[in-house]
């Protein structure tokens, strides 16, 4: 062996490596050199100068926690497969919110008129293309609306009825912008949950082509939205560019780039190096570090109801779920846990859905809950509280309902699991005493249809009759006072028959740089970039 | 030599065999499965469910479905991902990429920094230094170095390079440089002390050369340390990628399990067992054509 050759083939590698590295550094540097326009604005027309260069070739570049799991947005059940896919397609009605309540306004839809009980006619929007050059056609919403009810888990949930029957009978085309949707009953959240992503537009041929399974190539993912995929690294980023043939508003941002950043420390170290604009899934107990080190943080009340289900098979005297309501102290959860940035439950839906109850809440007793206890004859029992190990936060809150449930006399044996194994024991094979979610629904109804007799989302395994026909009562029921009449009275039983200890809804925390304007936040942790811009 | 080299790659075979059918068998028996990923919290329909399952194979018995991916597994076909939208084989070849040049590149930089490390302690004697800095560097796993760095960064206000090699390169140069200085300055200082160094420092050789000649005395050894390093890389730094989103195996491994994406799972499964077994027949090649005493009785 040649000492020399050795020292030699090092040195190489060692310059190698020396270039390697300074390349990477230097096109590191460059995105940020294109992306910082001058800040010193002194005059309207700087203004919109600076404007017009970010709209030419602004980088946006947003942490999430966790992965898409999914391309095929049919398939897309987390919040990250909405944020990211939401970008590429759209649904026929859009959710908005302002001043604190949401609103479904049409979005592909130019005008629609309800016919009778039963029938709907939608006009379709002119000039809508898909990211394939596609006109948008009546064909496609009837193929797209047919494969999300037969494909898609939500979207089966949102259009089907108490008896897992689908509402829509048939789309009856009428010509290429014109159709209509034939229900079986009345149906009275049919606008809500058109807006829902999970009944997204996409091109006839795409739909039939994967007809039986989910979409498995990139070059498939084709929308009507303001930006098409471009590059896909499952585990660690997604870039996406601006569609320039989109029917609305062009956005200012040209790539929109998903990172991928699963340690919350790597997302706030991110964010305040400035290596991204945005990030969301901020914890609580970093808002007041990150606001110190300059970063602006976004709050919104969120639709995220966190929980713990009761098996009610397991546990189905309705007393006893009362009382593990009564033995948990919200208020000090909401300040102590979410450091206040979360809403006290009053009700079983987020108070930013139009007509959700506010109801007479669980006041912290821990005597009332020891006697409903006793009175069950449930006391010194063992439970067992499952857990997932994907957020932090739920494992730390598992502890603390355990010392609730401990000071009742309620011995309590918490289970971490990894997400997958837990979505299977809660919502598949129904095997635990308690366990910690919490759903995130898109209306009112849907976040009631959590709770209808073997409903799938039905975790507890809830059932009360009366639920049941009241949903189906506020489905077909015409009358709007007489609906919110219902409305009310269903949320009230589901509330005092307790399948859960309702605790909080979690505000959504978005951090921002400075720099980042126009960000809109929904309460389902999607961001709104229709008018983001990067000064 | 052709026949050991022969017999080698037959056992590699074996091991392929055996790691992708434990590697199976194991994802299996941890509850839900790629249906369950695929639909969350609700419930796909029963024909949903029945024409997933027949796309994914997942209606045979497992020990069928294993027989299967043996034999596409030797057809070159591995399938496509219901995930990630595109075939496996290209998909592993991508991150295996990566996360050979994140292998390669930090066992050069470790190897020259400890090299440099343990000459300038040994040429002007000042050890003290050297051996500080090691012990700082194996104060703290990798992981913790990755976070260290990452904040270091963070408060200069310097954009962090996340998804590039530079951030999971530092991290496991300076996590690697403590062991194997180590390593490498008591290979050497022993080596120093052997009575030919002495014969060579009798003939009159400089401080330099002798250097240079225990080092490469003890080459085979720290050679096989160091390869054995490289295949963990390879097979996937899980921490520090996840920590700087590199697209490496480590990433892949973790996705796919939590995924139950068992195409990718396999074929991570495939590759990364090769790999720590050719590095292991390298190793043995290496060793023996550096160290001729090692050759004989093998070949």
């Amino acid at each position: 062996m040649n000492v020399r050759g050795l020292f030699l083939s090092m040195l190489i590698m060692a310059f190698f490596l020396a270039g390697f590295l300074v390349g990477s550094f230097l096109s590191g540097r460059e995105h940020t050199i294109t992306r910082t326009t001058p800040t010193t604005i002194t005059t309207r027309v700087t203004e919109t100068y600076t404007q017009l260069a970010s709209t030419q070739d602004a980088v946006l570049k947003v942490a999430i926690p966790t992965s898409i799991s999914t391309i095929d947005i049919h398939y897309a059940t987390g919040v990250a497969d909405f944020e990211v896919l939401g970008n590429v397609y759209e649904s026929l009605f859009r959710i908005t919110y302002s001043s604190g309540r949401l609103d479904y306004v049409p979005w592909l839809v130019k005008e629609y008129v309800q016919l009778n009980e039963t029938a709907w006619l939608f006009v379709l929007r002119d000039g809508v293309v898909f990211h394939n050059g596609d006109r948008l056609s009546a064909y496609d919403v009837k193929a797209s609306l047919e494969r999300s009810m037969r494909l898609s888990g939500i979207g089966k949930q949102l259009l089907t009825d108490a008896r897992g029957e689908p509402v829509v009978v048939d789309i009856v085309v009428v010509n290429d912008t014109a159709f209509v949707i034939r229900l079986r009953e009345p149906f009275a959240p049919l606008i809500e949950h058109l807006a829902h992503l999970s009944t997204a537009i996409m091109p006839k041929s795409i739909a039939m082509k994967y007809w039986n399974g989910p979409v498995n190539s990139t070059q498939d993912v084709v929308g009507t939205g303001p930006f098409r995929l471009e590059f896909y690294e499952k585990g660690s980023r997604v870039e996406l560019r601006r569609f320039d043939g989109y029917w609305g508003k062009r956005p200012a941002v040209k790539n929109l780039v998903y990172l991928v950043l699963p340690d919350a420390n790597a997302r706030i170290s991110a964010i305040i190096s400035g290596s991204v604009d945005i990030a969301v899934g901020v914890s609580p107990d970093i808002v007041e570090t990150l606001r110190a080190q300059g970063v602006e943080v976004l709050r919104v009340t969120g639709v995220r109801l966190v929980l713990v289900a009761v098996n009610c098979l397991r546990i189905p005297d309705a007393r006893v779920r009362q009382a593990l309501n009564y033995a948990v102290d919200r208020d000090a959860l909401v300040k102590e846990l979410m450091k206040g940035y979360a809403q006290v439950a009053m009700g079983v839906a987020s108070p930013v859905f139009p007509n959700a109850a506010t109801l007479e809440p669980y006041a912290y007793n821990a005597s009332k809950a020891r006697d409903l206890l006793e009175e069950a004859g449930f006391v010194g029992k063992r439970l067992t509280l499952l857990v997932s190990t994907r957020s932090p936060k739920d494992v730390q809150l598992a502890q603390v309902i355990q010392q609730y449930l401990k000071a009742v006399g309620l011995d309590v044996e918490i289970v971490q699991i990894e997400h997958t194994a837990f979505l299977k024991k809660v919502f598949r094979d129904h095997d635990f005493d308690l366990a910690i979610y919490g759903p995130s629904p898109s209306s009112l109804y849907y976040a009631l249809t959590y709770w209808r007799t073997n409903a799938s989302l039905n975790g507890p395994q809830y059932s009360n009759p009366t639920v049941d026909e009241l949903l189906d009562r506020i489905a077909s029921e015409v009358s709007e006072v007489r609906r919110v009449e219902l409305y009310r009275e269903v949320q009230g039983i589901i509330w005092r028959d307790a399948p859960a200890i309702w605790l909080y809804f979690e505000d959504v925390l978005v951090a921002t740089r400075p720099g980042v304007k126009g960000l809109q936040v929904l309460p389902f942790q999607k961001l709104v970039l229709d008018d983001v811009h990067v000064v | 030599m052709w026949l050991y080299i022969l017999k080698k790659l037959f056992s590699l075979l074996l091991i392929i065999l055996a790691s992708t059918a434990v590697v199976y068998f194991t994802a299996r028996h941890f509850p839900g499965d790629s249906i369950t990923v695929l639909y969350g919290e609700t419930e796909p329909s029963p024909e949903a469910r029945a024409a997933l399952e027949a796309k994914l194979g997942l209606d045979k018995p497992v020990y069928m479905q294993l027989l299967l991916f043996w034999k596409r597994l030797f057809t070159g076909d591995w399938g496509t991902s219901v995930f990630a939208g595109e075939p496996v084989l290209n998909l592993i070849l991508r991150r295996y990429v990566n996360s050979l040049i994140l292998a390669l590149t930090a066992t050069a930089t470790t190897t020259a920094l400890c090299i440099l490390l343990a000459y300038i302690s040994t040429m002007k004697s000042f050890g003290g230094a050297s051996s500080a800095l090691a012990t700082a560097s194996t104060s703290m796993p990798a992981a913790l170095w990755g976070v260290v760095l990452m904040f270091a960064l963070a408060l200069l206000r310097v954009p962090i390079p996340f998804g590039s090699l530079a951030m999971p390169l530092a991290t496991l140069t300076i996590a690697g440089i403590g062991v194997f200085y180590t390593v490498l300055k008591n290979l050497i200082d022993k080596a120093l002390s052997e009575p030919f160094i002495g014969f060579y420092k009798a003939m009159g050789l400089s401080k330099a050369r002798l250097f240079i000649k225990a080092l490469h005395y003890i080459t085979p050894v720290y050679v096989t340390a160091v390869l054995y390093r490289m295949g963990l890389i390879v097979a996937g730094a899980i921490a520090t990628e996840t920590l700087f989103s590199y697209p490496g195996m480590g990433r892949l491994l973790v996705e796919a399990f939590s995924s139950r994406d068992y195409s990718v799972l396999l074929g991570w499964a495939t590759v990364t067992s090769a790999t720590l077994a050719l590095l292991n027949i390298l190793g043995d090649l290496l060793h023996a054509y550096i160290d001729p005493r090692t050759r004989e009785g093998k070949w």
